[in-house]
This record gives structure tokens, C-alpha cells and sequence, in this order.
């Protein structure tokens, strides 16, 4: 990693770019994101929770890493982590629902 | 004197347009069209949308029995914008929320008397009312569609209906109430430091200079160090014994595939993620890239020295470096061969690019640029940047920086006469305050040669071509940016780098240049007043031989009084007409953005207008 920027950091803050790349990572947060899937599929609940966290780290989060937490986590046995992402993803779900029915 | 206040301004329809944000955020309707009418499939192989539709389905899943039927149906990328839209509505909502709060308040108290201590208070907390109104103004352009009937019309009266009171603040007070900082507070001068500049305490150049290789011998003897290959170098030398008169055009073209070597053989490898320097001295001296682009050196040695190899065989060895030298650089700042495949580049255009030092800044362009342009505009940045990569290898750069239609449409605010002097760099010397002998610095212009891929490198260092890629765009795209770069004899480098804009008024559309505050190399430790006071005077001369006004930013304000320069200052709403692609002007506000039509924007500090 070389010297860390200021104003990456700032938009990291914003919320624009992910943590990656405001540390100036190569890490590509749609590949982990995609991976995430793969071990979802898979059902390899503990990889994908490590997948997801990775790639919202690097890239900020993604409309459905909620929803997936919660069925991770609740596979796991962690019922009241999985019950906190359900509510997250509830939202979440909901306002791109909304937004997508208001589109004309 | 007393604030007219929000005369005629109906506060209560906004309100309940701000009322219909938030509804819109948390109400359904119909359907999506395009979804309706099945005009969009969704893709099977989206892995997210299967991880919807199961949960939603399972049974005992938390998510069980929910509708979702917009979701249900959309594609991957509906999905991601909308998702982008939930989060802008929220934002818009609050924005515009503490907007009104704050315009109910200034409005109770208008009649009140304002006194001179109490003034830039007033101004400012009616331009604060007015940057919010016009991030929700620009907002709604976006969500147009959603939102028709947005009472933009109201929110102008109020910006208007402000705008009076700023302006009576600024008649009775003076225009100083207009400046952001205190204006009790002690102007000090950037002066107060300083030390004589020293090169020595910067890392060595290890590059290959052009100018160095003025010999066949030097040239081959060169490519043979950077191939480990002293038979090379030799064999290299002998083909100039077949050519006659044609020598000197091989030994340029050699000199020229020399430094290409040393460059793809040194250059970060951006592809493979490579940091980015500080300065432009740490790419000379061969610190940047390290360890991660050690392959991809590898391989670019290897591929760069097969047609040499090949060379002494080769009928016409002139027509076949050329080949080489254009294909090789076209590869290796990054552009795959099949898109240059119908481009007309120049032999002539790359060794002056090389030249140029060149090679890096196009690499990084268009090896970073799409990690860095916004969600939404996915492969536009690239298309720009092999748009210029092209003009540069066709030695047409400057004639299409400043005549694509973005360009056009920026200097269109100047008639022909104006255009030309805009376009036409300018130099003036100005005395630096030193410890030691006296000295000049000397002040030139971005775009006036090939340095300007590298005046995004001094200071900063946000706009740098290999930090936030799509900022460097602002100056290497758009004919509106040049930089004022300072020249200090004592610096091997730029020393001092300040933008300077063509914007216009908004409403009467006059061009005015705007100068930003200047950014110094960072290990430069000079007299930064002394740099600052060139570019404002370099400004001042380009301003008069334009027959414009000239705009001055606060940062300069320490500046502005040291010099005893007549004017005023004011907050004013400037038009920007569209980028290429990209505008990185944080004295706007927003640090970068896509700009594909014209803006009005207004700045967050306020603007020094010399009277020239």
C-alpha cells in the first residue's frame, strides 16, 4: 500500500468510492461480490459472510449484501445477527422496490 | 438598513413539494413501462436476482411471501440504479427540508436592522439557503421524471428574492461581506516560510532523455543496457551502415525506442493495480511501481525487443521501427491493438510524445479511468480517453482538446478574437523573493506543450492522472481548464500550478476568467507568495489581452491586498458549459462530477472581480 490520500479518503467518507479504493487497493468489490454468489449457491454460509464483508469493504455496499447476511447468519445459527440484517435488508429491498415502480 | 426578506416567495408550496420527495421515496406506483411491457428480460444468469427470487419463495426464509413485484422484474442494472436513486431521494429530501427551515427563519427576522458587525452573517446565511436550493434544483434535473410538477419556479423566486437582500448587504457594508473568511482576521501573507529551493535533496533521474541520445552508437548502446543484450546493441549499429542519408531519421526513430524501452521497462503497471508518487521526480527516478509491475516490466522488455531483433533482416529496417515504435507505444500506455487498428498515428507524433514524457500520464489514463468514472458511465471514460490517446499518437492533441464538441461549445461564450488569445499561451518573469541571489520565476501555460499531462502532478494531489484518474480528465479534455504553471530556474520541475477557467456569468452570459488558488510541487519549499503573485499577474495579462474580466479566488485574498489589486468581491452564479466528460472544480463544491450538459453553479467561496 503507498502513502494514504487525503482526498480518496474523503470520498471514501462521502460515500462515494469504496475503502479499496480509497486506500488505494486493487481490489475489484464486483468480483468478490460475485463470488459471494458463487459460495451462496454453494451454501458455504461462513465464506460468504467473509465475501460479502470483503466486498463491501472495498466498494461500499450493494442492494442485496443484506439480504444475503441474513440467510448466512441465520445457516450459522447466529439468529439474532441474521434478524438485524433481515431489517436492513427490508429497507433496502423496499426502497429500490419503490424507486423501480416510480420509474417511467 | 433593514432585509426585504421573502416577499411574494410562496414558502408553503415548497414545503409541500418537499412533502411529495419524502411520499415519493415511500410510495409505489405504476409499474416501469419497460418492465410492463416486457421490453426488458430479466437476464437467467444474474446470480443475485436467483438469491432474490429463493428468498423470497423459501419457505421459512425471513424474507417469505413478500411482494416486490418491481424487484421481482428488474435487471441487474435497473436494480443498481435504482438503488442509486433511493439514497439520492433521501438526500435531496433533507437538503431541501433544512433549506426552508433556515429560509422560515431569515424570513421572520427580515425588517430587523443589520448592522456592519451583523452583515456577513445575513449575507452568508442567505447564501448557504441558496447553495442547498440549488443542489435540490440540480438534483431534480435528475429526477425530472419522477417529480414533474417540482415547483422550480418557486425555488427561483426565493433564490432571487435573496439575492436582492445579498446585494443591498453589499452596497451598504461593502463587498468584503461576500468573502467566506472572517474579515477581521488577519490577512496573512503565504510568505511567512520559506527556504531556497534545492534540487539536490530530490531522488535522481534514471530516465532516458531523448535529447541525450544524439548518436546511432548511444541509442543502440542504450537499448542493448535496457535488453541486457550487447549483441543487440551491435547489431543495431550496423544497419545504419546500409542506409545513406536515411541515418539520421533511424538514429531518431532508435533514440525514440530507446526511451520507449526505458519507459515500458520502469512504468507502473496500472492494469495490475499500481500505486501512484507524489511528484513528478519520483517517476524519473524509477520509485514508482515497485515490485507488483515487475512482470508486466518483464514482459514489456521482451515484447519491445523482438522486432529489434528482427530488424537487421528486415528490407525497409526504417519503415519497420516505425511500425514498431507506434504499435509498441499504442500497447503499451495501455490501448488493445485491435482498437488501433484503423487509427493513422504518426511516427513523427510518438517520438515527440516520448518526448513529452508522455508515456506514464496516457498509461495511467487509460488503465485507471474506468475504476474511476462514476457508476452509470461505464465505458464513456475510456472512449475519451483513446479518443485522445488517438490524437496524440496522430499529433493532432491540441487541435482536438480544443475542437471536439464539448470544447466548441465552452469557448462559444467567446467571439474569434478572444478564442485565439485564449488558446494562445502566454509567458511573463516575475522577481521571486529568495535568501540568496536574486531570481525570476517564469510562468507558462498547461497546454501550451505536452507537460500538460503532467501539471496534474504538481501538488494537489487529488487531480493527479494516477490518483483520482477521472479529475485529470478536467484539464486534459476540456478547452474551458489550462493551468498557470510557475517555473522556478532553481527546480527541475514545475513549481507552482494554478488553474485557470473560462467560465461566463450567469444571465448575461459574459466570459470571465476565474483563477484558482495555487497548489506549490510538493517538495518544493520556495517563496510561495512570489508564485502566487505571477499567476495572478500572468492572469491579469491574459484577462486584458482577452478584453475580459478577471475572477480571483478567495484562497488568493492575502494576495489580493498585498497587491493592492482594485476591485470587488461578490458571489456569483457561473455557467459552465458541458464537459467532454468530466469537470474537477471543487471551488464548486462538489469535487468532481459528470457533466454532460450546461450547468449553473455557484462557488463556495467568494470571487475577487479585478478591476482591469
Amino acid at each position: 500500500m503507498g502513502q494514504i490520500d487525503g482526498s480518496r479518503i474523503g470520498r471514501w467518507l462521502d460515500g462515494e468510492v469504496g475503502m479499496g479504493e480509497a486506500l488505494g487497493l486493487s481490489i475489484d468489490a464486483e468480483a468478490l461480490r460475485r463470488q459471494a454468489a458463487a459460495l451462496y449457491a454453494a451454501g458455504k454460509w461462513s465464506e460468504c459472510i467473509v465475501a460479502v464483508d470483503a466486498a463491501t469493504t472495498a466498494g461500499g455496499q450493494g442492494p442485496y449484501d443484506a439480504l444475503m447476511l441474513c440467510r448466512c447468519y441465520d445457516e450459522i445459527g447466529e439468529p439474532g445477527i441474521a434478524e438485524a440484517w433481515a431489517s436492513v435488508a427490508n429497507e433496502s429491498l423496499a426502497a429500490i422496490d419503490r424507486v423501480l415502480g416510480g420509474r417511467r | 438598513m433593514k432585509l426585504q426578506g421573502l416577499r411574494g416567495v410562496d414558502l408553503d408550496r415548497i414545503s409541500r413539494a418537499n412533502d411529495q420527495i419524502l411520499d415519493l421515496a415511500n410510495k409505489q406506483k405504476a409499474h416501469a413501462q419497460n418492465l410492463d411491457t416486457g421490453k426488458v428480460q430479466v437476464p437467467d444468469a444474474d446470480p443475485f436476482q436467483a438469491i432474490l427470487l429463493q428468498e423470497l419463495d423459501r419457505p421459512g426464509s425471513r424474507f417469505a411471501g413478500q411482494k416486490l413485484d418491481h424487484l421481482r422484474k428488474a435487471t441487474a442494472e435497473e436494480v443498481k440504479l435504482a438503488w442509486q436513486l433511493a439514497q439520492k431521494l433521501g438526500q435531496l429530501d433533507g437538503t431541501l427540508y433544512h433549506a426552508m427551515q433556515e429560509a422560515k427563519r431569515l424570513d421572520k427576522l427580515s425588517g430587523a436592522d443589520v448592522t456592519a458587525s451583523g452583515a456577513q452573517l445575513e449575507y452568508h446565511a442567505r447564501l448557504e439557503v441558496i447553495r442547498r436550493i440549488d443542489v435540490v434544483l440540480e438534483g431534480m434535473v435528475l429526477l425530472s421524471a419522477v417529480l414533474p410538477d417540482f415547483p422550480k419556479d418557486e425555488l427561483e423566486n426565493l433564490r432571487k428574492a435573496f439575492d436582492v437582500d445579498m446585494k443591498a448587504l453589499t452596497d451598504t457594508f461593502g463587498s468584503s461581506v461576500a468573502m467566506r473568511a472572517p474579515i477581521s482576521a488577519p490577512k496573512t501573507s503565504w510568505g511567512d516560510w520559506f527556504e531556497d529551493p534545492n534540487p539536490n535533496a530530490l531522488p535522481q533521474s534514471k530516465a532516458l532523455v531523448m535529447g541525450s541520445l544524439d548518436t546511432i552508437e548511444g541509442a543502440a548502446a542504450a537499448i542493448g543496457a535496457l535488453a541486457n543484450d550487447p549483441a543487440l546493441a551491435k547489431s543495431l549499429e550496423r544497419i545504419a551502415d546500409r542506409l545513406g542519408d536515411r541515418a539520421g531519421e533511424y538514429r531518431a526513430l532508435l533514440a525514440a525506442y530507446a526511451v520507449l524501452l526505458d519507459e515500458a521497462t520502469s512504468a507502473p503497471d496500472y492494469a495490475g493495480g499500481a500505486g501512484s508518487g507524489d511528484h513528478r521526480q519520483q517517476y524519473r527516478s524509477r520509485q514508482i511501481g515497485g515490485y507488483a509491475s515487475r512482470n508486466r516490466q518483464d514482459a514489456s522488455r521482451t515484447t519491445l525487443v523482438r522486432p529489434l531483433e528482427r530488424l537487421s533482416k528486415e528490407r525497409d529496417p526504417i519503415a519497420a521501427l516505425s511500425e514498431a515504435l507506434v504499435d509498441g507505444f499504442v500497447r503499451e500506455v495501455g490501448v488493445p491493438p485491435h482498437v488501433a487498428r484503423d487509427w493513422h498515428a504518426d511516427p513523427g507524433a510518438v517520438v515527440l510524445a516520448l518526448d513529452g514524457e508522455t508515456f506514464v500520464p496516457l498509461r495511467a489514463l487509460n488503465e485507471r479511468i474506468e475504476r474511476w468514472v462514476p457508476i452509470g458511465y461505464d465505458g464513456a471514460g475510456q472512449t475519451l480517453v483513446r479518443e485522445l490517446t488517438q490524437a496524440v499518437v496522430e499529433g493532432r492533441y491540441f487541435d482536438w482538446r480544443c475542437s471536439h464538441g464539448a470544447s466548441a461549445d465552452q469557448l462559444a461564450f467567446l467571439d474569434e478574437g478572444q478564442k485565439q488569445k485564449w488558446l494562445a499561451p502566454i509567458s511573463i518573469e516575475v522577481d521571486a523573493k529568495t535568501k540568496g541571489e536574486p531570481v525570476k520565476v517564469r510562468t507558462t501555460e498547461a497546454h501550451a506543450d505536452l507537460g500538460i499531462f503532467w501539471a496534474t502532478k504538481v501538488g494537489g494531489p487529488s487531480h493527479g492522472f494516477d490518483t483520482m484518474t477521472n479529475c485529470a480528465l478536467s484539464l486534459v479534455t476540456n478547452a474551458r481548464n489550462t493551468a498557470i504553471l510557475v517555473h522556478d530556474p532553481r527546480w527541475p520541475n514545475v513549481a507552482g500550478r494554478a488553474y485557470l477557467r473560462l467560465l461566463a456569468l450567469d444571465g448575461s452570459r459574459e466570459p470571465v476568467l476565474f483563477l484558482e488558488g495555487m497548489h506549490l510541487d510538493f517538495p518544493y519549499r520556495g517563496h510561495k507568495a512570489s508564485l502566487e503573485k505571477a499567476c495572478i499577474l500572468h492572469a491579469i495579462e491574459k484577462a486584458k489581452a482577452m478584453g475580459v474580466r478577471l475572477s480571483l479566488s478567495e484562497s488568493l485574498a492575502p494576495l489580493v491586498d498585498e497587491m493592492k489589486l482594485e476591485g470587488k468581491w461578490d458571489n456569483q452564479r457561473f455557467v459552465l458549459a458541458r464537459a467532454a466528460l468530466i469537470e474537477a472544480a471543487s471551488v464548486f463544491g462538489q469535487h468532481d462530477w459528470v457533466q454532460l450538459g450546461e450547468e449553473v453553479r455557484m462557488m463556495k467561496k467568494a470571487q475577487f472581480f479585478v478591476g482591469v
